[in-house]
């Protein structure tokens, strides 16, 4: 009988153990990246609006995105039709606006995935992260 | 507790008089404090109180119903208390309440009960609200420290060169630049430290102000105005009665106007006093926005920014 001692026992486990979660999919090692999310996935959720013509953020919306930042790695704000909008949403900008203001938008950080415009209910605005 | 703000209100918290002693907006303030005079400090920040913002009073009752269900009054974006106790810094206590409120309200970010004494939401640390310092104004407006402010003058400066933020944030913001909140009692969520004077701001301070400064205000004409903004989620400050405070509720049975004193407390106004007080009264209804609201002075590597 092959006699092992404590530490060589633990050793011989931890290298098993590696050889199997190696060869597991989906179950990356160490600190490595980690699985990529989907290219849709949705991160960010803005809605745009204008003084002007919408007056304020109604009601039902600022419901909808105190509900949807509720949700792990989903970031919702509201902001205000404006040049001065930080660097990383311009593009979600530019969608808001084809679509004609007010409008929400779903983006993540490469790109904008949806927009829709003049949602009215908090159902509607939810749905622009469905 | 949810709030409903049709609850009956406990008259010791009607019109309360401070002591003489905590008079930080006396009269002469008050006088100047005119829609002019803050349209002025207001610079091209300032607009007027906007047609579609107006509710007819006929239907402030369904409103604040619908407000207390949804959780969308003013209050619903204040996360904290703040404490000036004994100092005369109120102006500026209540315009960091309608500069944060602003921006919760921007973030979108509801805290379900309001600010409660002590108490500090996870909400707070999660959504990156940022908690400024009222000194950061104040120690401008009054080199004196003592003999209070007016709003007008604090209006200005903030305008001016925005905020800095506080030493006590929910998060670590690695913020390059921060101040003390008071000279008075703070609390949990907020820091207290001697008196600075402006010339002892931490080098290059006007680099962190520039992160934290209202982008436009809505100045209003009448004491209905002013429901109508707190109404729409909108905190006001007015200053009366050598005390100035953000509005932040309105209760429809009392006809009374709730704010979030900087004692730790809620209080209340009458209508007689809110009426008294809507001359030269305004809102804060657009802060500069961050790229990450996690990280608003961009100081923060990308792997601390996990919760």
């Amino acid at each position: 009988m092959i006699q092992i001692d404590k530490t060589t026992a633990m050793v011989l486990g931890a290298v098993v153990l590696l050889l199997i979660f190696t060869n597991v999919k989906g179950c990356p090692v160490g600190p490595g990246p980690g699985p990529t999310p989907p290219a849709n996935q949705i991160t960010i959720v803005t809605y745009f609006w204008d003084k002007e013509t919408t007056g304020t953020v109604p009601g039902p919306i600022l419901d909808a995105l105190d509900e949807l930042n509720k949700r792990p790695g989903l970031t919702a704000t509201n902001f205000e039709n404006d040049d001065d909008v930080p660097e990383n949403l311009k593009d979600d900008l530019a969608a808001a606006r084809q679509v004609g203001l007010p409008a929400i938008v779903a983006a993540n950080k490469d790109r904008v995935i949806r927009a829709a415009k003049d949602p009215k209910t908090t159902e509607q605005a939810l749905a622009i992260a469905l | 507790m949810p709030i409903d703000s049709f609850a009956p209100i406990d008259r010791r918290l009607i019109d309360v008089p401070l002591p003489n002693e905590h008079d930080g907006y006396p009269a002469h303030f008050k006088a100047e404090d005119t829609i002019d005079v803050i349209r002025d400090a207001c610079g091209d920040t300032g607009r007027e109180f906007p047609a579609s913002l107006w509710i007819e009073p006929k239907d402030w009752p369904d409103k604040a119903r619908e407000n207390d269900v949804k959780k969308r009054w003013p209050l619903n974006y204040v996360d904290r208390f703040t404490n000036q106790n004994p100092t005369h810094e109120c102006t500026c206590h209540a315009l960091t309440r309608l500069a944060e409120g602003c921006r919760n309200r921007q973030r979108s970010i509801k805290f379900p009960d309001g600010p409660k004494k002590a108490f500090r939401y996870e909400e707070s640390k999660r959504s990156g609200s940022v908690w400024l310092s009222p000194l950061s104004i104040y120690a401008e407006a009054n080199p004196r420290q003592w003999g209070g402010a007016g709003c007008r003058q604090v209006l200005e400066i903030a305008v001016r060169r925005g905020f800095l933020p506080e030493k006590i944030q929910p998060r670590d913001y690695k913020f390059k630049h921060d101040l003390q909140g008071t000279t008075g009692a703070g609390g949990l969520n907020q820091s207290k430290g001697p008196w600075p004077s402006l010339s002892s701001f931490p080098a290059g301070w006007q680099e962190t102000g520039e992160l934290f400064k209202p982008k436009e205000i809505v100045y209003t004409d009448n004491w209905e105005q002013v429901v109508c903004l707190v109404l729409h989620g909108y905190l006001v400050e007015v200053g009366r009665s050598g005390h100035a405070i953000p509005y932040a509720i309105w209760n429809p049975t009392e006809e009374a106007m709730g704010y979030v004193d900087s004692y730790d407390v809620m209080r209340w106004d009458s209508k007689g006093t809110v009426k008294g007080a809507s001359s030269g009264a305004f809102a804060i209804v657009s802060m500069t926005t961050p790229k990450d609201w996690l990280n608003p002075a961009g100081t923060l590597p990308a792997e601390a920014l996990a919760l």
